[in-house]
């Protein structure tokens, strides 16, 4: 995508296309109308409003597939990633004690024998 | 660390998480529970024995033994036969240094429950505090034989390996943990960075494709693009032709991405 320009170009292109639908829509209610009033059967919708609807959707979806992006991968995981080493390769279960964290207590305390 | 400006509430939270995703902080659980939450112990409600618990470690693990003790005595008062406090007894006499007291406890724990991996695993942590690497490497090499499927132990296995500068049983373990966590770029990273030590044509462009895959998932790994950039670097000086080629403009790419990095920050 080419910046700014070509973006709004297919935001209207789409916008466009949508009033195109509507207005197809309002015609065909329009014309089923007249037929009741005229008292003719309804078999088909006249050719240009067949055509005008066909052009509108095609525009949508053109535009509006260009509206929505590139596509992106899908995330297996869609977690914070900010996590480090620290917190993924810590092993709690493997803990040991045997630091310089030793040298800050003053003397280890007498043992605690359980009951 | 400004822990005395937390509210109550805030600390409690962070410990939970703390307890979530464990990462050695141990200072900080320390600074939180002494400035913070044992004013208000009663406002804990029933989380107040996990918080004695992870208080407990992470006393030991800052050398304060009567603070400890002092935890783990009210542990004892509310669940008198408990094996899991008797466990923390265990771990409070390998901080003291009384090993084969605790290894006595494990053995006893372990005749009540001879299927818990958690008391095999201490054990084997008890002869790391020893400084006994190659009998612990052993020991953990029965036990991931029974219990496959523990990441911990193979990332710790991988560990003991790189400090005996095994480098193809690190590599080894770090493939089983990458196995139960695919998507963890940190796990990609320290296997390509292994490989990459091994050194050689073959590991180096397994480390490649592993260093992209790790920036793929992780676009903000520095040490994932460095290691691609890297990587690639010394494989473009070995080829020539079309694949020099391949290799330069992968490395140009992760060069980008560096920058970017960089520019984000």
């Amino acid at each position: 995508m080419s910046g700014g320009s070509w973006s709004t170009l297919v935001r209207s292109l789409c916008f466009i296309g949508l009033i195109s639908l509507i207005h197809c829509a309002y015609s065909a209610a329009q014309h089923r109308s007249y037929l009741r009033l005229t008292e003719q059967e309804f078999t088909r919708l006249p050719a240009d409003i067949l055509l005008q609807t066909i052009v509108s959707l095609v525009l949508i979806c053109y535009s509006a597939a260009h509206v929505a992006g590139d596509f992106l991968p899908i995330r297996a995981d869609t977690q914070v990633r900010t996590k480090s080493w620290d917190t993924v390769g810590n092993c709690p279960s493997f803990y040991t004690f045997d630091h310089r964290a030793k040298s800050l207590s003053p003397y280890f305390a007498a043992d605690l024998r359980p009951q | 660390m400004a822990t005395s400006k937390l509210s109550f509430d805030e600390a409690r939270l962070a410990l939970r998480k703390f307890r979530d995703h464990p990462t050695r902080n141990s200072e900080e659980v320390v600074e939180l529970w002494q400035t913070v939450l044992q004013k208000n112990e009663t406002r804990l409600g029933e989380e107040v024995w996990a918080i004695y618990e992870q208080v407990f470690v992470a006393l030991l693990d800052c050398g304060d033994m009567n603070h400890s003790r002092e935890l783990l005595e009210k542990l004892y008062q509310r669940f008198p036969s408990s094996q899991r406090v008797r466990k923390l007894n265990a771990l409070y006499k390998e901080a003291a240094g009384h090993f084969e007291e605790a290894l006595d406890i494990y053995d006893k724990l372990l005749e009540v429950d001879a299927t818990n991996p958690v008391y095999r695993k201490r054990k084997i942590a008890v002869l790391l505090g020893q400084q006994k690497r190659v009998e612990a490497i052993e020991e953990l090499i029965e036990y991931l034989k029974t219990f496959l499927n523990d990441k911990e132990a193979w990332l710790q296995l991988s560990s003991l390996y790189l400090a005996e500068l095994d480098y193809a049983k690190a590599a080894h373990c770090m493939e089983e943990v990458i196995l139960s966590q695919p998507y963890e770029a940190d796990y990609l990273v320290r296997y390509a960075d292994i490989k990459y030590t091994q050194g050689g044509l073959e590991n180096i462009e397994i480390a490649k494709q592993y260093f992209i895959q790790a920036s793929r998932l992780n676009p903000s790994s520095l040490r994932a693009a460095y290691g691609a950039l890297l990587a690639c670097e010394w494989l473009a000086q070995k080829q020539t032709g079309q694949k020099k080629k391949d290799y330069v403009a992968v490395g140009t790419w992760a060069a980008e991405r560096i920058v970017e990095i960089y520019t984000e920050e």
